[in-house]
């Protein structure tokens, strides 16, 4: 497939907001997810030829978004937790109101997001972000269906209890949650 | 299905996924059987509709992020500038490029084994595009998803992604060193790639073997190996049973699939 100029401007347009949201999930800074959606487009405009489909964009342009993150992380040798999944679950209340959740602001609901872990993330942010189902998900993440639903589904649960801590904490006058977060802090 | 499995399948639905107008008739048929679940079950229902709030609530307010003022314009400025690659450039570097594949294609086409069939020339799917393609993903190779010394350790991170290496790993003990994997797409079909330094060389690996379903391809079973270099990289693509097999190796080898094998 060739993109030509038009083609190329259209899936900015159509996804570029997308992308950043997903960096930032990923990178919880906002000048590091603004670099790795650029990133990712330069990587379209080079390489796009590799794109067999155009309706297969979307989901070209957010796995090569995830693996150029995977790689500046290895290269700066800031790195990772590989496997989280070992962890114990955590024990967190999942009692948050629907409608508080609905009342809260981006950053509140971001905040939480950050703090699930790495593991759950990645596959719940695509799954809000942009209605992909579990089967496209699987294919960016590189992971076999099963594995994703139960991210899905153990994710969900962390992300109400980190919701739920947040709500709290946001309820405390003094308290102030600066969102992204940016590295280091 | 009991209840959990219905919580655990209807979790893995994006809210706009399910045509509320019409919930019992999504693509996938354990969706549409959880939906009946939920139809018949005022528990499960209760469960559904808060879980499908809180989705919503959640989506809507991922969704108002907004992406730095200028990235748009960044991006499309950058897009500007960016070198163009070769599919887009002018006519003289194209019928260059158009030039070098031919003699490439003429190239495998004298070495191909004279007892098989030649790509049939169909809308893809056959061992000779198989092979291009993927003799051009090792020109571009830039790196690896999984960087390892150990067999068995590449074998493992495969097969958790549902791959299996088949027989690429035997390189391993015929002293070329291992150094890692990466998993490539060809016309939807995921293809591992172990790549390897050829025994006794440093730095950039040098032989590279890729090993993808058989079911991926459109000619007959019984098609023999194809074989093709382009004076840096010799090729071999076959089939065994059921995989499929792409070997390149660095210089001349006339059956470069020896390199798997003693002897």
């Amino acid at each position: 497939m060739k993109l030509n100029p038009k083609e190329l401007e259209k899936l900015v347009t159509a996804h570029y907001a997308t992308l950043y949201r997903f960096a930032l999930s990923l990178a919880r800074n906002e000048a590091e997810a603004a670099d790795l959606t650029q990133q990712t487009y330069f990587e379209l405009a080079t390489k796009g030829g590799q794109i067999r489909d155009l309706n297969k964009a979307k989901s070209w342009l957010f796995t090569t978004l995830r693996r150029e993150f995977y790689t500046q992380r290895r290269q700066s040798g800031r790195f990772i937790s590989i496997d989280e999944d070992g962890e114990r679950e955590m024990e967190l209340s999942d009692e948050v109101e629907d409608n508080a959740v609905r009342q809260a602001d981006a950053r509140i609901v971001m905040e939480a997001m950050n703090r699930v872990r790495e593991t759950f993330r990645a596959p719940l942010v695509l799954f809000y972000l942009d209605d992909l189902s579990y089967r496209e998900i699987a294919e960016i993440l590189d992971l076999p269906i099963g594995t994703v639903m139960s991210r899905l589904s153990r994710g969900k649960r962390e992300l109400r209890g980190r919701l739920s801590e947040s709500l709290r904490r946001d309820e405390t006058p003094d308290n102030v949650v600066r969102i992204p977060r940016a590295s280091g802090e | 299905m009991d209840i959990e499995e219905a919580k655990f399948i209807l979790s893995a639905v994006p809210p706009g996924r399910i045509d509320e107008s019409s919930p019992a008739t999504p693509s996938d048929p354990e969706v549409a059987k959880a939906l009946r679940m939920v139809e018949n079950d005022p528990a499960l229902k209760e469960w559904y509709e808060r879980s499908r709030r809180f989705d919503a609530a959640v989506a809507e307010r991922l969704q108002e992020i907004e992406p730095p003022a200028d990235l748009k314009a960044s991006i499309l400025a950058g897009l500007r500038v960016t070198p163009t690659p070769l599919w887009r450039r002018g006519p003289v570097a194209r019928w260059s490029a158009v030039a070098a594949v031919l003699a490439v294609g003429l190239l495998v086409g004298t070495l191909v084994d004279p007892g098989t069939s030649t790509p049939d020339g169909g809308t893809g799917g056959t061992l000779g595009e198989f092979q291009g393609d993927m003799l051009e993903e090792v020109r571009g190779l830039d790196g690896m998803d999984f960087q390892s010394n150990d067999p068995a350790a590449v074998a493992a991170w495969l097969r958790s992604r549902e791959l299996d290496p088949g027989s690429a790993l035997a390189a391993e003990a015929n002293g070329h060193a291992l150094v890692g994997c990466k998993i490539v797409q060809w016309k939807g079909y995921r293809v591992s790639l172990v790549c390897f330094r050829l025994a006794g060389e440093e730095g950039m690996p040098g032989l590279h073997v890729m090993t993808m379903d058989a079911a991926a391809l459109e000619t007959p079973s019984g098609e023999g190996p194809q074989f093709a270099s382009d004076g840096t990289w010799s090729a071999a693509t076959w089939r065994d049973d059921d995989r499929v097999y792409f070997l390149a190796a660095k210089g001349e080898h006339a059956d470069p699939r020896g390199l798997l094998s003693p002897g």
